[in-house]
């Protein structure tokens, strides 16, 4: 377990953010809202995610604005949030360190993180790490595998060719009800 | 020809890369991945309620049971496009968007997608589903035909009730009583057990009895009584089995051919098996199930029918932006009057179907359905030689089409429309095909083997918008509905009276005409109060236009003055921790109910009528509730043939 943040200033930012969610502003960060819903997603992969899932909250130290966004992100998560089968347990990785991803199953990945995504994604398609983001330029580049928005309307998307370079696979049902790109 | 094979073969690697492990639909985990109703009524495939290319109702149970109904159609009622009429004791009709009348044979209902319709006669007996407000996990409403889906008799829409899964749910048990006004009283039941990580099991059962419609029915208050269990079964990481049994009966004074009032007395059991599998050539579900129904109804006769249907199909994406669904399936029906001397009538049907599901861009999405039905009509030997049929009058068939086809047009975030057209199959009953039986006068009922399909054909327009500022949502709907060559059940009198020599009349199932329905629907909704209070206000427009083939028809037969013009509901739904309130005003419009006694009919005026429950649950799983219903004691409340009851209820509930 490295750079886990439970401070007050994540908490903080967390309360921010989800001010701003429920009140439908433009996502430039992750809300609450859109945490859990990648969370929902996450436990519509198949074979299902059970007990501790060591989850990433992978961001660029060096960019401000990443590192809030991670932060609120973090403080959505809490110690850990439960999904169908299992509970995503987060730890902050920044974006130099691809490697850690060989030890995790989920990583969100935060806004902001630039050129790192890249090798992010690589790293995490090597591992076969299911890849979250609210941010849908991720997805829509192929580099992440998920991209989630909470409002106005949930809206899942899911990229193929990142799914299929990652090994991942997910239920029929919940394919036939995303966006596939 | 090998142009298709090729450009099929091409295909294949697309679908095999959506290769999963999996469950079938799993409608609470999906219902709260997507923060709405999730459904497989409109097309086979899984969508959420705001994409569905149809004009669908979901009501969830959470809702059903804040609501203290003690039937479906209770509920039905208080949403737009629906019509719910009391032509008996201890249930309703149901129709949608108008033309509603008794034995009404253009709704399909189903529970878990096995059909509670009942062939025979062709109506719903809403006292036979077998299953318990408790265990509802939402009921589907699909408006305007989808016999490209479900096949015959989806003609003006179809109800799917869903029940919770016993695998999801893990161990629970709950139990209510609840008795009140009108010597009224329920018993109910539903156990959930997961025996191990993958097979659970389901218990449900309960009885009623009331007293309806007060001095009518004293010597046959309706009562009903059912038993259910159920089997899941996770047979391996993608394959899910399903096993249930079904009991039901019921007992009831009803409205049926010409208006008259007869009592039945109906037992229903199902036997239900099915597998789906999510696999690498995409979700596959297979079932096979037998409805055996039992009748006695004094004046008519008693009857047996057994129903046995067997259906297999396929739903995939094709890349990124198709989805197909394919399916087989197989009836087999049969009726069979006892004593009857002209033997058993019988009919097989197969079928094709296909849906299409074109993600055009972002914004447009084409669905298209088309269903092929093949009806194969039979009958026992024929003992009788006045029988006015033979045996080979009956070795026929009849092959009908379906389609469903819509256009939605996503403008922005919240906003969508639609356009859609569909064609639906009314197959004629199995009495209407010619059962015969001997009546206590000594007459004899004969139908027809010539009968042909009733069609439904319907166009609608609708507007969707979600309404941030009162955290809901708007909707509006045109649509007309043209039913041609109309069959209803006991309608035409005139065609032979019995004499000694030719002792059948013809008063079953026959072609009374055309009519046309003009429907407009809307509702506005929304949650205030910090998300405790919920509202909705529906308004329907209902314009119904006879074309029947004779006067004598007009007369007995009210699909037009029987359906209410104007339709408004008003709701409350208010929940603050352990307390819970319920509130629900309808009014009607005036409309004329036929009745065979005195002069033939009963004008209701317009009528204002407000259901209400307001319940509490404590910390220790027990909850406590008083229900009203028809609060305003108005006499035409649900718009009865005879004066409407106004009920009082307390109800004690057990949730472990």
């Amino acid at each position: 377990m490295k750079n886990k943040v439970t401070g007050f200033a994540a908490r903080a930012a967390g309360l921010a953010m989800l001010a701003t969610g429920f009140g439908g502003v433009a996502h430039a960060q992750s809300t609450s809202l859109d945490i859990q819903v990648g969370a929902k997603a996450a436990a519509f992969v198949e074979p299902a995610l059970t007990g501790d899932v060591p989850t990433a909250i992978v961001f660029d130290p060096a960019n401000p604005a990443s590192k809030a966004d991670a932060d609120a992100i973090m403080a959505a998560m809490g110690d850990g949030l439960k999904i169908k089968s299992g509970t995503l347990r987060p730890q902050l990785v920044p974006v130099g360190d691809a490697a850690s991803l060989a030890n995790v199953q989920v990583a969100f990945l935060a806004h902001g993180v630039g050129d790192g995504m890249g090798p992010v994604s690589a790293a995490a398609a090597a591992n076969s790490v299911l890849t979250i983001s609210n941010d849908m330029s991720c997805v829509e580049t192929d580099r992440c595998v998920v991209g989630v928005q909470s409002k106005p309307k949930v809206l899942i998307v899911v990229s193929k060719s990142a799914t299929s370079a990652s090994k991942l696979q997910f239920g029929a049902a919940f394919l036939m009800m995303v966006k596939e790109r | 020809m090998k142009k298709l094979i090729v450009m099929a073969s091409a295909l294949i690697p697309a679908t095999v890369s959506n290769a999963a492990y999996a469950q079938a639909v799993n409608y609470g985990d999906l219902q709260e991945l997507f923060g709405e109703p999730v459904t497989t009524s409109a097309t086979g495939k899984p969508q959420r309620q705001s994409e569905a290319p149809a004009s669908m109702v979901i009501i969830t149970g959470e809702e059903v049971r804040r609501s203290g109904v003690r039937t479906i159609p209770d509920i039905l009622q208080n949403y737009a496009g629906i019509d719910v009429n009391r032509y008996a004791t201890g249930q309703r009709e149901v129709g949608i968007r108008g033309a509603n009348m008794p034995l009404n044979p253009r709704l399909l209902v189903m529970v878990n997608g096995r059909q509670t319709y009942l062939d025979h006669y062709g109506y719903t007996d809403w006292s036979l589903l077998g299953i318990e407000m408790s265990e509802i996990q939402q009921i589907e409403v699909v408006k305007g035909p989808n016999s490209a889906l479900f096949g015959f008799n989806a003609v003006a829409g179809v109800v799917n009730i869903i029940t919770v899964d016993p695998l999801s749910t893990g161990n629970s048990f709950h139990g209510s009583a609840q008795g009140g006004t009108d010597g009224t009283y329920e018993l109910s039941a539903v156990g959930n057990m997961k025996i191990t990580d993958k097979i659970g099991m389901k218990f449900s059962g309960g009885v009623t009895e009331a007293n309806d419609w007060k001095g009518i029915t004293a010597d046959h208050d309706p009562a009903r009584e059912n038993f259910s269990a159920e089997l899941v079964a996770q047979l391996a990481s993608n394959v899910r089995a399903d096993a249930s049994y079904t009991y039901s009966k019921s007992r009831q004074m009803m409205q049926a051919y010409q208006y008259q009032l007869y009592n039945f007395t109906t037992t229903l059991e199902s036997l239900n098996g099915s597998v789906a599998a999510d696999t690498s050539l995409g979700l596959i579900k297979a079932q096979v199930y037998k409805n055996s129904v039992e009748q006695q109804t004094p004046g008519i006769g008693s009857s047996v029918s057994n129903v046995v249907i067997a259906k297999l199909e396929d739903l995939f994406k094709i890349g990124a932006r198709n989805s197909v669904r394919l399916g087989v399936e197989y009836r087999r029906d049969e009726l069979e009057f006892i004593n009857e001397p002209a033997g058993q009538t019988y009919y097989s049907v197969y079928s094709g179907s296909g849906m299409w599901e074109w993600q055009v861009t972002d914004k447009l999405v084409l669905t298209n359905a088309l269903r092929l039905d093949k009806l194969n009509l039979g009958h026992g030997p024929i003992n009788d030689p006045r029988f006015p049929y033979t045996q080979a009058d009956y070795d026929r068939s009849m092959t009908e089409y379906s389609y469903n086809s819509s256009l939605s047009y996503t403008i922005d975030d919240e906003t969508r429309v639609r356009i859609g057209t569909s064609r639906g199959v009314q197959a004629p009953a199995l009495v209407g095909f010619g059962a015969a039986t001997q009546l206590p006068s000594g007459n004899y009922y004969a139908g027809s083997p010539n009968l042909n399909a009733s069609i439904n054909e319907a166009y609608e327009i609708a507007l969707d918008r979600n309404v941030a500022a009162i955290n809901g949502a708007f909707n509006i709907t045109g649509s007309l509905t043209k039913v041609s060559d109309f069959l209803a059940a006991g309608q035409n009198v005139t065609v032979n009276l019995p004499t000694a020599e030719y002792p059948y009349v013809r008063l079953t199932e026959d072609v009374i005409g055309d009519f046309k329905a003009y429907a407009i629907e809307t509702t506005l909704r929304g949650r205030t109060m910090n998300d405790k209070l919920g509202w909705a206000v529906n308004y329907t427009w209902t314009d119904v236009k006879e074309d029947f083939l004779s006067p004598a028809t007009e007369a007995i037969i009210s699909l037009d003055e029987g359906t209410a013009a104007h339709k408004l509901n008003v709701k409350l739904d208010y929940v603050d921790g352990p307390l819970s309130a319920y509130v629900v005003g309808r009014y009607r419009s005036s409309t004329e109910q036929r009745l065979v006694t005195g002069p033939g009919y009963r004008d209701l005026g317009g009528n204002v009528t407000v259901d209400a429950k307001v319940a509490y649950a404590m910390d220790n799983g027990i909850s406590l509730w008083v229900t009203g219903e028809n609060l305003t004691a108005n006499n035409a409340a649900g718009l009865s043939v005879f004066k409407a009851d106004t009920r009082v209820l307390m109800g004690i509930g057990f949730n472990f």
